[in-house]
């Protein structure tokens, strides 16, 4: 139930980034500058802030998919250097962008993952879910590596008054 | 192949392909390497840059870098050589010589298709024309028809006898003619203008010239001047072409301050004073230690030294003060060192031009005030360096980095090497003319550095040997009654390397032709060789250098004396 | 003393703080484990009598069972040290370690470092449409298009993403994309020169 941004690309052969055609559901569409203006924010949020912050895939899509137009566009077009140059440093640094913002969820989730784990289930069902589909899946079997190798290396030879796990003693 | 227009046939063919860039060991080339990346920079050429201290590395970098690459750029390094015929590229290589060693290998200039040449034009008349040279294969054509119909009858075979005598006869007087032409045409080497210059103005010509740009340009010019490659003459057009674009660049304002802000880079134009490094040192040990100063007055010699103290009393420049490093000398005295030198300097013997050299200085930030000259020397010192631990190759981005100004600390360190360099290099030319090492041969004086002394290490350079060469030539001119001292030329041995026994040999052109600076020993040392049967390395770009064996010396002089007589 | 050995790990791991990780401390960790069971062993026997009463045996009882717990927690503190570099460590280099340092891991961190490589080689091709985005690229914003490296030692040819072949020998220049020296100028085979 996140929202869902339609951008298309239509990336002309001339320099003008984006425009988008209006979205079937009724949020507003945001142009391709908007979206990375708040990709923008959220990585610096993310980035500045202890906990892990609502994710905002939409945003991520988006850009990753305007990069990957962006590419096609390029080969296709002729050799005009500082056209192909400019964007192409633009693409790189939209992917920067991308790359830090997933990186720094991706450790802060290795960093909390059980109580990640359990914001996560109060929250699956609201408007506001704190890991995308795929970093839930991550999360999880991230858990449960971690736990294996603990009770594999440790607990398991602990005895059996110390060998549970407390989600307390989790956090350094 | 000469290029005409810089900007159509060169750079633009460059554009979107990768360009292997080979440039050669010394600072002139460096200056012209940088240069020519800031362009590269500029327009997003994508290029590898290696260093080559001799034709053989010149060779081994192209193997192994050669695949994939279309655009070869040679700098400082490759006109004398048939580069074609050295390499042995594919068909769709171009290669693109920019190089002040002259004279340029015919075969270079005539080929039109994979070899072209960034070069001024005007230096280039002396090359002979294509019909001298090269000759249309019609006779070989010819003699194997004459081949083909001697089965036939007899008479047809008389009648093309006649002829094809004839035609053997003139194709015997063409080729004599020939070979004398090439002979005179190659019997001197010397140098054209820096490729510095050449790259700075074709930069301005594609209006990306830059004040450090010109800097380097200025760097270059007076490397060749240091290392007496160009005549003075020509150093004074270069200087005078140059001081317009320091002016266009480096503009100043109603008070005669400079426009600029004080971290940019300014330069200046002065009439700098001929101390090596004085700025840098203390004005005794400078002034000892500066060629034209030092033979004049022999300060080599106690009489000299009294010579000198005298000059300096009497300029009234206290003897404390002047042994004392420069920076630390009172500020009234600091000012006015040049005028005073000016005005005693004739009684003593000395000239303007010893005294004072039109040159460039350059101001960077508050602390930073450096003249060319010392430039060229920290560079050059720092290009020869001789810590054995480091390849060439390292000591060529060291130098590299100095040239980017990226660390004080590296200047200072590249500072005191020219320092040391220049303290042997006086040492060894005290020991010289004190233990009369210099005999004249006939034809010419030669002296050897003897092996094993500690200062003998530095001369295992190009750079260093050539300055030692001159420096002991004027030295022994100053100090010699021969009259025809001054009309000799100096052959000079070094060793280089005393496990494998071998020295390096250089032999400079007398005094008296300084106004052309026109070397003749490059054939002469070839002539030489070949008369001995002698197995010597040319291994640098200059043909007067040249390597052998520390046992074949003495063969190798006698053949040489019978040669130049 | 009770616990020292397990503070001996954690110390151990503290100096280690530079990058290198420590031989996996087999012994140690064993010796800790059976300290941990002596203990309990007592508080077992001791346990008894204290139910019945003899609160004089109390506090040894709870001196023990604290040991226990601490050991327990120094121990685990230990493992999960250890997970933490190695994971640094394949941020840093990639999905392949170095043989050295795989000598100083363990059978467990082993595996539980191919798992781990296996969790982030999912997540990051479920991104984007492209087949993924690698995240342990474009470490560092990117301040220009190409770049000029020098290289600092012979590392042979290399190939670039439009086919052409470049011999990297030590003091060579190059000018190129940044995109793909990046690797390079991370393993410390190329160095980046700041104009």
């Amino acid at each position: 139930m996140a929202e869902e941004l339609d951008v298309s690309d239509i990336l002309q052969e001339e320099n003008t980034i984006n425009e988008d055609e209006e979205d079937d559901d009724d949020e507003e569409a945001m142009t391709a500058p908007e979206v990375l203006q708040k990709l923008e924010e959220a990585w610096l949020n993310e980035k500045f802030a202890p906990e892990l912050l609502p994710v905002k895939s939409n945003l991520v899509e988006c850009m990753l998919a305007q990069i990957n137009a962006m590419e096609t566009n390029i080969e296709n077009a002729k050799k005009a250097d500082l056209r192909v140059s400019i964007h192409r440093m633009e693409i790189d640094r939209i992917r920067f962008v991308v790359s830090s913002y997933l990186r720094h969820r991706l450790a802060k989730i290795e960093k909390f993952t059980s109580h990640v784990l359990q914001e996560e289930e109060k929250r699956r069902d609201t408007d506001a879910p704190l890991l995308s589909d795929a970093e839930l899946e991550f999360a999880k079997g991230y858990e449960a590596n971690m736990k294996n190798h603990l009770a594999s290396t440790a607990l398991r030879h602990m005895p059996t008054n110390a060998a549970t796990f407390n989600d307390k003693e989790m956090c350094k | 192949m000469l290029v005409k227009d810089f900007k159509k046939d060169f750079y633009d063919t460059l554009q979107r392909q990768r360009v292997l860039v080979l440039v050669a060991f010394d600072v002139d080339a460096l200056c012209a390497c940088k240069i020519l990346q800031y362009l590269f920079h500029c327009d997003q050429v994508v290029y590898t840059v290696v260093p080559v201290d001799g034709l053989q590395s010149l060779e081994q970098a192209y193997l192994e870098n050669a695949e994939g690459i279309r655009q070869v750029v040679l700098i400082n390094c490759g006109a004398t050589v048939d580069i074609v015929d050295l390499l042995q590229p594919e068909e769709h290589v171009r290669f693109y010589i920019c190089d002040s060693h002259r004279p340029v290998d015919i075969h270079n200039f005539y080929n039109a298709v994979q070899v072209k040449l960034l070069m001024r034009e005007d230096e280039l008349s002396t090359i002979p024309s294509y019909d001298e040279v090269f000759r249309d294969d019609e006779e070989d054509s010819d003699q194997s028809d004459e081949e083909n119909d001697d089965p036939e009858s007899g008479y047809k075979k008389k009648r093309f006898d006649d002829e094809s005598i004839l035609r053997r006869q003139e194709r015997r007087q063409w080729n004599e003619e020939r070979v004398r032409i090439l002979f005179d045409y190659t019997k001197f080497t010397s140098y054209g203008t820096s490729v510095a210059m050449v790259m700075f103005e074709s930069a301005w010509k594609l209006s990306k010239d830059t004040n450090n740009l010109l800097w380097l340009a200025i760097v270059g010019v007076t490397d060749q001047y240091v290392h007496f490659k160009t005549p003075r003459d020509k150093y004074m057009e270069d200087v005078i072409a140059l001081q317009s674009h320091v002016s266009r660049h480096n503009q100043r304002g109603s008070d005669g301050e400079s426009l600029l802000s004080v971290n940019c880079l300014r330069i200046s134009f002065e009439e700098e004073l001929h101390l090596n490094l004085y700025r840098h040192w203390t004005l005794f040990d400078s002034i000892c230690h500066s060629m034209p100063i030092a033979c004049k007055l022999r300060l080599w010699t106690l009489k000299g030294q009294k010579r000198l103290h005298e000059f300096l009393a009497e300029m009234g420049l206290p003897i404390a003060q002047c042994k004392q490093q420069f920076s630390a000398m009172d500020i009234t005295l600091r000012s006015e060192v040049k005028a005073r030198m000016q005005e005693y300097m004739n009684k003593y013997g000395l000239e303007n031009q010893d005294i004072v050299l039109p040159s460039f200085s350059m101001q960077f930030g508050y602390k930073n005030l450096l003249c060319a000259t010392d430039y060229v020397l920290a560079c050059a010192a720092s290009l020869e360096s001789l810590d054995s631990s480091k390849l060439q190759t390292d000591n060529f981005l060291l130098a590299s980095d100095i040239l980017q100004r990226s660390s004080p600390e590296k200047t200072d360190a590249a500072l005191e090497g020219a320092r040391a360099q220049l303290r042997s290099l006086v040492s060894q030319v005290q020991s010289s003319l004190d233990m009369h090492q210099i005999i004249s041969a006939g034809p010419f004086l030669y002296v050897f550095v003897q092996e094993g002394t500690a200062d003998s290490r530095f001369f295992s350079q190009p750079m260093s040997l050539i300055r030692l060469a001159r420096f002991t030539l004027q030295a022994h001119c100053s100090v010699t009654r021969n009259k025809r001292a001054q009309s000799l030329p100096l052959v000079l041995g070094a060793p280089l390397s005393l496990e494998e026994g071998t020295c390096l040999i250089i032999g400079i052109p007398p005094l008296d032709t300084d106004d052309e600076r026109k070397n003749f020993f490059g054939k002469a040392f070839e002539q030489a060789a070949q008369s001995t049967n002698m197995t010597v390395k040319c291994n640098g770009f200059d043909t007067f250098i040249i390597e052998m064996r520390i046992e074949d010396r003495s063969k190798f002089f006698d053949a040489l004396i019978s040669i130049l007589q | 003393m009770l616990a020292e050995k397990a503070l001996d790990l954690v110390r151990e791991l503290q100096r280690s703080l530079d990058g290198t990780l420590p031989p996996y401390n087999e012994d140690k960790i064993r010796q800790v484990l059976e300290e941990m069971q002596t203990l309990f062993d007592q508080n077992k026997d001791k346990a008894q009598f204290a139910a019945e009463g003899q609160t004089h045996l109390l506090s040894a009882i709870q001196l023990r069972h604290a040991a226990i717990r601490r050991n327990k927690r120094c121990l685990l503190a230990y493992l999960y040290n250890r997970l933490d570099q190695i994971k640094k460590m394949r941020w840093e280099y990639s999905s392949v370690l170095p043989s050295d340092v795989k000598y100083n891991m363990c059978e467990q961190e082993v595996q539980w470092f191919n798992q781990y490589n296996r969790l982030l080689a999912n997540y990051m091709r479920t991104l984007g449409d492209n087949g993924g985005l690698d995240l342990t690229q474009d470490m560092k914003p990117p301040k220009a298009l190409y770049v000029l490296v020098r290289c600092l030692v012979d590392h042979g040819e290399f190939e670039t993403q439009d086919g052409t072949t470049i011999l990297l020998k030590k003091n060579s220049q190059h000018y190129l994309m940044r995109a793909e020296c990046e690797n390079l100028i991370r393993q410390g085979i190329l160095e980046h020169i700041v104009q």
